[in-house]
């Protein structure tokens, strides 16, 4: 047996963690910087060796686990997976440089933050339904003692548990659904399988596969977050450290916007029963991009305000899936990449706001133009990316989204539309308030240093460049291993 | 070549702002003096030369991005409609950058580089806009021309008010934005393609690649969807009502940013729109019909609210919004070379206006009340003699360009003879009136006779080098400008109708011989009421209510603030407190206290709540694995 490109992908993460773990803080930040760019250097080798225009998954590595139930280790990429592996490793390598030497416990840190990143990114490529179970709640594991270890804030034990407990009811509930897929395929006594790939063509009658719909979305609707699943987040995102913060609000997410796509659609192509959910979930989508705006426009905490801004824009990556068409899957796909290289900006931006200030109360940082030009320049485009800006990149997943939207069901678009007009609202809001003020802020302030402006660098660099040449990603996208999502 | 020269007229602003951005400000001054104006000077060089080769051409550069059948090209579409607006944009835009250098003289190192940075990233914009070969990219560019105004609206951001109006206009403008992005959407969904030459053969007919048959594409309702969208856009950044509050709040920035957005830049956006999209507009006959209504409608409203500003610059903005009015309004009614030659005519007496006014506000150190100024005439006369033709040709008085420009539209709806256009024509005879009065109210006030007591400055200095002389040669272009195209007069040149008519629809009705002599004596008229406004200037007391009403500018903001703004900020606040964290978040926190509760009852949470959740977890996969057993082994 051998382990192949995918395998590393994953392994190499987890290895590193613990090796990480046990050493002193420099050298394992050396180390974890090490793992994490070693791990995106074979994510981008997988990239650019991708084949478009190719129907099954690639890189593909098969071996029996439980042969008895059919239970097979199983990776795979296709154009819908590649690039969320490719911006997990990368995010994982922003994360890593971003973690302050001053954070305590640092190599255990960087060491749960590698091992969250490898059960992600076994999320992404497993192809195999159980390994994805197993993966979906090995990241847990990590995230978990990362809140509760090193959350800020007064109670970040009860955010931690808060998190844990509402993913974990709705895992749970997917483990019923994986039993019941098992149990309700289509096919001969004996011939089941785990492989994503076939279960597609074996898919089980209408009314259980409403059933079943309903607990898989569930857990993903928690995980992305679907309003009105949602109140995980802001607990969770005002205790999480801001290094976590990079891939658990950058990428995390994602897996379940992921799942959607992944399991959801093409493993039950025909969910109706009392209802049809592929009409539920995007108008809930709907609910969330306009209800994540308004909740922005009335924080006065920034980074809740980040927060509740996600929330919005995954709203945007949840109805793209839903318009079941290939602009807006593509679209919902870019919006991911997206989102997270915007996201980790804001949330820098405000960390650094916050150390310089000691605040984060919109109401109490202002006029900091003059004293950080910097960080304004910076900010400036992060701003302009978060709402949406044509020209830069948020601005092609949703448009992409919307109009693959406005192809199902005109409606849908146009109430998604309503909220790129609240995000410049919020946004410019954030954004002004904390730069311009009368005076300038009034005690002397540092501006963002060389190290954290390096760190944006390649963000920012993305903005333009996704927003310039989205086509690079969707070119991608044309190879899709399942039946039933759009290609 | 020409695929390169095209992309220059880009490239030079483009290259002009990020040299700007990144290095501008610890360079120099002279640097920044050298080049902010060349940048912009360049491309209207390339677009020059591109003129007089006569270069015709759509050329694709990248493919922005393919995904099924949605796929779209970067490309740039030269013809004698972009040609146009791009000499327009580079030339008298070249100018008022060149202005800048004296205007922004006073500010601080960091904030003049800034400037000038702002300014070439709106030239950028507005080319991109004008040169966009595809919906997209026109989308990208209106976008950022928005946002280039934000900057700049907001370029004194220690003022409050400077902040507050930029983002209004950023608001307004992206309003704007989501109109056309869904009118895109129509458009894509009913030709499957978004570039401009696609999507118009398909409405032409004998190219027509989807529709069975050609006349379903015309004058169906997706058309009329698709068309009224796109209006909405052309409203917001053009300032027409009812998406118009931003403008006038745009003062806020400096001077010759009022005069770049408002006479060579962003607000014409809308009336080039709606020109470029000609063949949309001529079959979409309700939008079309709405353009001149909108048109006339906003110009009338306009130019009352003019009557009662005491602020030089808003008397400015207000006649902007009255006078880009007429270009809807001629547009609208199909004559839109006449459109275009008002454009250009507006482009250069508006930018005059601005500039020279820009001029009177520096000598006065900023003060804009026209009350507190008055008898600049003899101390200013050189600023006076401009700022007097910029006014004469915004009345329309005999022989200045805005004579020409004003009389072919209006001439052009008088002679089209439908209900539609005789009913603008009226409103356009009533609003030229109008203009001819605060007009004169305007020069009267501020130039002619005694100084104020209330006047900042004795003895005002009249403007640097640097600022006359462009103001010099936007006043020698509209007093001969007029002369180009004087064929609605019955004789003489049309060289911009000749020019555009390759492009744009020729109006396809004669020219009715009561019209000159209805121009005319509409100009006359103005330009009795321009000299009247001499004697009649406190007219106001006779009328308070009207009074209060037109210094309210109609209530808009209020209406605006009670139906939008405030409800948003009131519907956040309370969803925050009491949806979000009672029912959303307190469902979720009352089931898991519950389920505390319940274990509690049952003993099992001694030490902490997570080992319950592994235990359960645990318990959960070991049924499963039994039953997935049972199963396999049956």
């Amino acid at each position: 047996m051998t382990i192949g490109a995918l395998s590393v992908i994953w392994l190499l993460p987890l290895i590193g963690a613990l090796i990480v773990a046990f050493l002193p803080p420099h050298l394992g930040k050396y180390m974890a910087v090490l793992v994490a760019v070693a791990a995106l250097a074979v994510a981008v080798y997988v990239a650019v060796l991708f084949a478009p225009d190719y129907h099954r998954f690639q890189f593909t590595e098969t071996f029996a686990w439980i042969p008895q139930l059919h239970v097979f280790y199983r990776l795979g990429v296709d154009g819908i997976s590649i690039w969320l592996v490719v911006l997990n490793a990368f995010l994982t390598t922003i994360a890593m440089l971003a973690t302050p030497l001053s954070t305590r416990n640092v190599s255990r840190f960087l060491a749960l933050m590698l091992a969250m990143s490898a059960g992600m990114a076994g999320v992404l490529m497993a192809t195999d339904l159980v390994l994805f179970y197993v993966f979906w709640e090995a990241m847990l594991i990590p995230a978990y003692f990362l809140l509760w270890l090193f959350g800020e804030g007064e109670r970040p034990g009860r955010a931690a548990l808060k998190f844990v407990l509402y993913t974990l009811a709705g895992s749970l509930l997917m483990l019923v659904g994986v039993i019941g897929e098992y149990v309700f395929q289509n096919v001969l006594p004996g011939q089941q399988t785990f492989d994503l790939a076939q279960l597609p063509s074996v898919a089980p009658s209408p009314g259980i596969q409403f059933g079943l719909f309903a607990v898989f979305a569930l857990a993903f609707a928690i995980k992305t977050p679907l309003f009105p699943f949602h109140s995980w987040v802001p607990d969770a995102y005002a205790a999480a450290p801001t290094p976590m913060l990079v891939t658990f609000a950058g990428m995390m997410g994602k897996t379940g916007a992921y799942g959607f796509l992944r399991i959801a659609i093409p493993l039950f192509p025909d969910p109706t029963g009392l209802w049809d959910w592929r009409w539920v979930i995007p108008v809930l989508a709907v609910g969330g991009i306009l209800w994540g705006a308004l909740m922005a426009i009335a924080q006065r905490d920034m980074k809740m305000l980040v927060a509740y801004s996600s929330i919005s824009h995954m709203g945007f990556i949840v109805l793209g899936i839903f318009a079941l068409n290939v602009q807006g899957q593509q679209g919902a796909v870019l919006q991911m990449v997206n989102h997270g290289v915007i996201v980790p900006a804001l949330f820098l931006i405000v960390a650094w706001i916050q150390d310089r200030t000691g605040s984060r109360d919109r109401s109490s940082v202002f006029g900091l133009a003059p004293r950080m030009p910097i960080l304004a320049g910076v900010f400036t485009v992060v701003a302009l990316a978060a709402l949406g800006l044509p020209g830069l990149n948020s601005f092609v997943g949703e448009f992409m989204t919307l109009l693959g939207a406005w192809e199902r069901a005109p409606a849908l678009a146009i109430a998604g539309a309503i909220g790129l007009v609240l995000t410049p609202v919020y946004m410019l809001r954030l954004f002004q308030g904390a730069m311009y003020a009368e005076k300038p802020y009034a005690s002397e302030v540092d501006d963002i240093h060389a190290g954290q402006l390096t760190l944006l660098a390649p963000l920012v660099v993305l903005m333009f460049a996704l927003g310039l040449a989205p086509g690079v990603l969707t070119a991608l996208m044309t190879s899709v291993a399942q039946q039933g999502l759009a290609r | 070549m020409n695929q390169t020269l095209a992309l220059l007229i880009l490239g030079f602003p483009a290259a002009g702002a990020i040299i700007l951005a990144g290095r501008g400000w610890r360079m120099p001054r002279i640097v920044t003096q050298i080049i902010g104006p060349l940048a912009v000077w360049s491309s209207f060089i390339v677009t020059l030369n591109l003129f007089l080769n006569h270069v015709n051409d759509d050329f694709t550069y990248w493919t922005w991005i393919k995904s099924g059948s949605f796929e779209l090209p970067f490309d740039l579409l030269i013809d004698n409609l972009s040609i146009f607006m791009c000499l327009v944009i580079t030339g008298v835009g070249g100018l008022i950058v060149t202005y800048s250098v004296g205007y922004m003289a006073h500010e601080d190192g960091p904030s003049y580089a800034r400037f000038f940075t702002y300014m070439d990233v709106f030239i950028f914009s507005m080319l991109l806009l004008v040169l966009a070969g595809n919906f997209v990219f026109l989308i990208v560019g209106w976008a950022l021309v928005g946002l280039s105004s934000y900057f700049l609206i907001g370029f004194w951001y220690q003022r409050r008010s400077a902040v507050l109006a930029a983002r209004k206009a950023f608001v307004m403008n992206v309003i704007g934005d989501v109109g056309m992005i869904l009118g895109a959407f129509v458009l894509f969904v009913s030709y499957h393609a978004l570039t401009y030459s696609s999507v118009f053969s398909a409405l032409k007919g004998p190219l027509c690649l989807v529709c069975v048959n050609p006349s379903q594409a015309a004058d169906s309702p997706t058309i009329e969807l698709a068309a009224f969208l796109l209006l909405v856009g052309a409203v917001a950044k053009s300032a027409q009502l009812p998406l118009h509050t931003w403008l006038p709040d745009a003062m806020e920035g400096p001077t010759p940013v009022s005069a770049l957005i408002h006479a060579a830049t962003m607000v014409t956006a809308g009336v080039y729109l709606v020109g470029r999209m000609h063949p949309i507009y001529d079959v979409a006959v309700y939008a079309h019909g709405a353009v001149a209504i909108i048109g006339a409608v906003t110009a009338l409203f306009a130019a009352t609210i003019a009557i009662v500003q005491t602020d030089i610059k808003r008397v400015l903005a207000y006649s902007t919004m009255s006078q880009i009015g007429y270009m809807f309004l001629a547009v609208g009614i199909g004559a839109y070379a006449a459109g275009f030659f008002h454009l250009l005519a507006h482009a250069f007496f508006k930018a005059l206006l601005f500039m020279a006014a820009g001029n009177v506000i520096h000598a006065m150190h900023d003060e804009q009340d026209m009350r507190k100024y008055g008898g600049l005439w003899s101390q200013m006369r050189p600023t006076s003699v401009t700022f007097l033709i910029g006014c004469l040709s915004l009345v329309g008085v005999i022989p200045f360009v805005g004579f020409f420009s004003k009389e072919q539209i209006l001439g052009a709806a008088f002679s089209k003879g439908d209900p539609l256009t005789l009913t603008v024509w009226g409103i356009g005879f009533l609003t030229a009136l109008i203009t001819g009065f605060y007009t004169g109210r305007m020069w009267w006030l501020s130039f002619w006779g005694k100084p104020s007591a209330q006047r900042p400055v004795e003895h005002p200095h009249e403007a640097p080098a640097v600022m006359m002389i462009p103001v010099a040669i936007l006043a020698v272009l509209a007093v001969v400008g007029g002369f180009i195209q004087t064929r609605a007069l019955g004789t003489g040149p049309a060289l911009v109708s000749d020019f555009l008519e390759k492009v744009v629809t020729k109006p396809n009705w004669e020219e009715s011989s009561g019209a000159v002599g209805a121009g005319i004596a509409t100009m006359a008229l103005a330009t009795a009421l321009f000299l009247a406004a001499y004697r009649l200037r406190p007219w106001s007391a006779v009328v308070p209510w009207a009074q209060r009403l037109l210094e309210h500018k109609y209530y808009f903001d209020e209406m605006y603030d009670a139906a939008f703004v405030r409800p948003m900020d009131a519907i956040a606040a309370i969803g925050y407190r009491d949806v979000e964290e009672l029912v959303i978040d307190g469902a979720v926190v009352g089931a898991g206290e519950a389920a505390e509760a319940t274990a509690g009852s049952l003993r099992l949470t001694q030490s902490g709540y997570f080992r319950n959740y592994v235990l359960v977890f645990v318990a959960g996969a070991i049924i499963a694995a039994v039953l997935l057993i049972v199963r396999a082994a049956s």
